[in-house]
């Protein structure tokens, strides 16, 4: 497991999909011990999509014996944390994560809104075990509130936060991330706010129940609309890659199949450089571009002269050209360029991990870099119910034989169901 | 916790307001003509004026505004006496700041402190002198290749995002070196690099190419691989949905009303309905542009059980009954910009909401600071204003 900052720490992180494991995640690489109770049918294509839905994600495509501890997109989710698997359904079960909680400093989930209470483990119940507990209740739209029954993924998310109202071609092509962002968006702020909890807790030795909504985090992300709306009544929409500041500013064609460049030209003096970069010193003395406002006004008689200049280039010279003379410039990056572009390398963003079914494999690290970071006791995903014996055993002392009658009346197990 | 903020635009700012919610003492330093992000419309009325950008009344709420001009042996005396009494320092201004006031050097003689920097490449590495944006950020972050339309350029993100990120991870950051600064004294700056935030916020990109090579592209509205996992149009609006299973496919049809689709061999699972996605909007299209988004958002979701959102539109959203319900726009009242309705942090602690407060006007706080907290006499404050120090 990570070492880090937040070693005494233990987290019961009953998550899934995206957001909520990654929330964890960040508080894992930290160094929190987070320990996922998981379903025995968690790891199956409900929650983690199939080779069939997502090309790649298994390692040369090949879901193995093993599919549910081969899982790209699972093992980048979950390295530096343990699996238990529980039946939460049964007695047994229930009594083994109330003494796991009874030992812990936050609970996190994410099931739809009544999930937990339907276990006989609400928030007032595990209170009563662990009255300084942290719980953290994260289904789509919160816990409470006409729609805290509506059922959220990605894709029906993005559209209830406001994003894709703004993003789009023009205001009659409206687009979203196709990248379930506000699983991101969530991701992030989830593991602030336990974080936070645990902040005020350490001055109070008060616990906290948190009802957190992704349709909240979402639009916080975009809280700057919501004022302006008010403060000049104009009802924003898309403008493509256009800025309201910026000119010009967007992604010109590059060199070669679907390469692109992306820039932004912020003020007088980097248009000026932009001008002799590209070839075109008069444009800097012509009224038509002598201002922000005039660029902004004017940027389509620039754009295709711009990319007459990029498209004969490769995207990193061009990147290279305008970032040399203070332009903000980046090459747009594909999948396949991101382990290997120099910067990252050098920085050893990428960070690679053994796993003993899925193999080694870099994933992307942790973005707060540190002078001690610990990389090298960072472990990968956990197998399926991997720590078993070990949080039973050694966390919360059962014996030897208990535990094999949790395992033959299937409480705990590591496989999923048939 | 006493934090002192070196930002403009949003990435120091988002931190610190998300610090300051949770109690901690946020000093934001400006420049005397004001962080950057003053002059960041929308403005109150549409007239530009320093203290009614949305931008910066939505990103400095709660917290102490001074002047202070960092260049110079003045200013930099003044950070430091500022520094020394504070417990977390904050900069998204650039490496040159950091290097020209010996942040390194003051984390490593204050190791029980939090230093924070935040750039767009991070302190180190061959990028790190380079000029971010926020399209520049999803670009090299792999963003940017795979949002928008396949025949034509991709699409960047409306907004702030990556320093939106940037500045929740710098907060988890601090939180985190906060609370085991008994254990694990920092004595470094934690460096924040705004394209690695991008780079480690990707759902299957990243694992698709390094697992199986395969290279994500971009689709438009549809989701690569599954479908309808998309947005599509409607009479009045767009309608997103997540149809990713047996269930959710079989009611879905019904409830567009085309039941036969149900049993169309080619449409049993979302993989075969991707590679059949033209067809498929062209059987429930004609359906959605009948209806009105907002009510399919509602019967989808209330008599149908379906994973489907209407876009819903800014002012739409601050009129929303579920929003309301839950407490979520709060009231706040500022000298220049008025009343206004303002987000409240994402979640409901013990039922409660964090009191959203009011963004300080420019400079609001020196006296406060630099008399009371420094020490500084009202001559001494003089002097520093005419030479422009503060």
């Amino acid at each position: 497991m990570a070492k880090g900052p937040l070693q005494r720490f233990r987290v019961v992180d009953l998550t899934r999909v995206w957001a909520g494991p990654l929330a964890t995640r960040i508080i894992a690489d930290l160094g929190a011990e987070v320990i996922k109770v998981e379903y025995r049918g968690d790891r199956g294509p409900a929650y983690i999509p199939t080779a069939a839905a997502l090309p790649g994600v298994y390692p040369d495509g090949d879901p193995g014996e093993q599919p549910y501890n081969r899982q790209g997109s699972f093992n980048k989710l979950n390295r530096n944390k343990q699996s238990l698997v529980l039946d939460l359904q049964s007695e047994e079960g229930k009594a083994v994560f109330k003494r796991l909680v009874a030992i812990s400093d936050v609970v996190i989930e994410n099931f739809s809104a009544r999930v937990m209470g339907g276990f006989g483990l609400s928030y007032a119940e595990l209170r009563k075990i662990n009255p300084s507990l942290i719980m953290v209740s994260m289904p789509g739209f919160g816990v409470v509130g006409p729609r805290r029954d509506y059922i959220a993924f990605g894709a029906n998310l993005e559209p209830a936060v406001g994003l894709p109202a703004v993003m789009g071609y023009d205001r009659n092509e409206l687009r979203w991330t196709t990248n379930a962002i506000t699983d991101a968006m969530v991701g992030t702020q989830a593991a602030m706010v336990v974080l936070g909890a645990l902040w005020r807790r350490s001055e109070t030795g008060q616990g906290h129940f948190i009802d957190f909504s992704h349709q909240e985090a979402g639009i916080g992300m975009l809280g700057e609309y919501f004022l302006g709306y008010q403060l000049d009544g104009r009802e924003p929409g898309p403008v493509g890659n256009r800025h309201p500041i910026n000119a010009p500013n967007g992604c010109y064609r590059c060199a070669g199949d679907d390469e692109w460049v992306f820039l932004s030209v912020r003020d007088d003096d980097e248009f000026a450089k932009l001008c002799d970069v590209v070839g075109h010193p008069e444009w800097a003395l012509d009224t038509r571009f002598s201002c922000r406002a005039a660029r902004r006004q004017n940027q389509s008689l620039l754009d295709t002269q711009i990319e007459e200049w990029t498209a004969a280039r490769a995207k990193h010279a061009v990147m290279q050209s305008l970032q040399a003379v203070g332009i903000p410039a980046g090459a747009v990056l594909k999948s396949c360029e991101l382990v290997s572009d120099p910067h990252l390398a050098e920085r050893r963003f990428f960070v690679p991990l053994d796993h003993p079914v899925a193999g080694r494999f870099p994933y992307p690290g942790l973005p707060v870099r540190m002078a001690d970071e610990g990389l090298e006791s960072w472990t990968g995903a956990p197998l399926l119910g991997q720590h078993n014996h070990e949080v039973l055993e050694d966390l919360l002392g059962f014996s030897r034989l208990e535990v094999d009658e949790l395992q033959s009346a299937g409480v705990i197990a590591d496989k999923p169901e048939h | 916790m006493r934090v002192l903020e070196l930002g403009e635009h949003v990435g120091a700012a988002y931190c610190g307001k998300s610090l300051a919610r949770w109690g901690a003492e946020v000093i934001k330093v400006e420049p005397p003509e004001g962080d950057l992000a003053r002059g960041f419309g929308p403005f109150k009325d549409g007239q530009p004026h320093a203290e009614t950008s949305a931008l910066y009344l939505y990103l400095n709420g709660g917290k102490k505004s001074i002047t202070l001009n960092l260049e110079g042996s003045a200013g930099t005396a003044l950070f430091d006496g500022l520094a020394d009494r504070c417990d977390v320092v904050i900069c998204n201004l650039g490496r040159g700041v950091v290097e020209g006031l010996n942040l390194s050097d003051y984390a490593r003689r204050h190791p029980e402190k939090v230093v924070v920097s935040i750039t767009p490449f991070g302190l180190t590495g061959p990028y790190s002198h380079f000029e971010g944006t926020v399209g520049v950020a999803l670009a090299m972050g792999g963003y940017m290749h795979i949002m928008g339309d396949p025949d034509r350029e991709p699409l960047s993100m409306p907004g702030w995002y990556p320093d939106y990120q940037a500045g929740a991870y710098a907060g988890v950051g601090i939180l985190a070196a906060w609370l085991g600064r008994d254990t694990h004294p920092a004595g470094s700056i934690l460096d924040v690099s705004t394209m690695e935030v991008i780079c480690s916020l990707h759902q299957y990109t990243t694992v698709q190419y390094t697992h199986g090579g395969v290279v994500r592209k971009r689709r438009g509205n549809r989701f690569d691989g599954l479908y309808p996992v998309t947005m599509l149009p409607c009479k009045d609006g767009w309608l997103g949905m997540c149809i990713n299973n047996v269930g959710f496919w079989e009611r879905f049809c019904l409830m567009v009303g085309r039941p036969e689709l149900v049993d169309d061999p080619r449409l049993q699972s979302p993989s075969q309905r991707y590679l059949y996605a033209d067809e498929v909007d062209e059987l429930i299209g004609p359906a959605l542009r009948e209806r009105s988004a907002a009510e399919l958002f509602a019967e989808g979701q209330e008599v149908w059980r379906l994973p489907v959102g209407s876009v819903m539109g800014i002012s739409e959203l601050l009129g929303d009954r579920h929003l309301e319900e839950r407490g979520f726009w709060q009231e706040v009242e500022h000298p220049e910009a008025g009343s206004l309705r303002y987000p409240s942090a994402p979640f409901l602690l013990d039922g409660s909401r964090f009191a959203e407060r009011r963004a300080p006007l420019l400079g609001e706080h020196n006296q406060e600071v630099y008399g009371t907290l420094l020490g500084l006499s009202q001559e001494e404050q003089a002097r520093l204003r005419q030479m422009g120090a503060i």
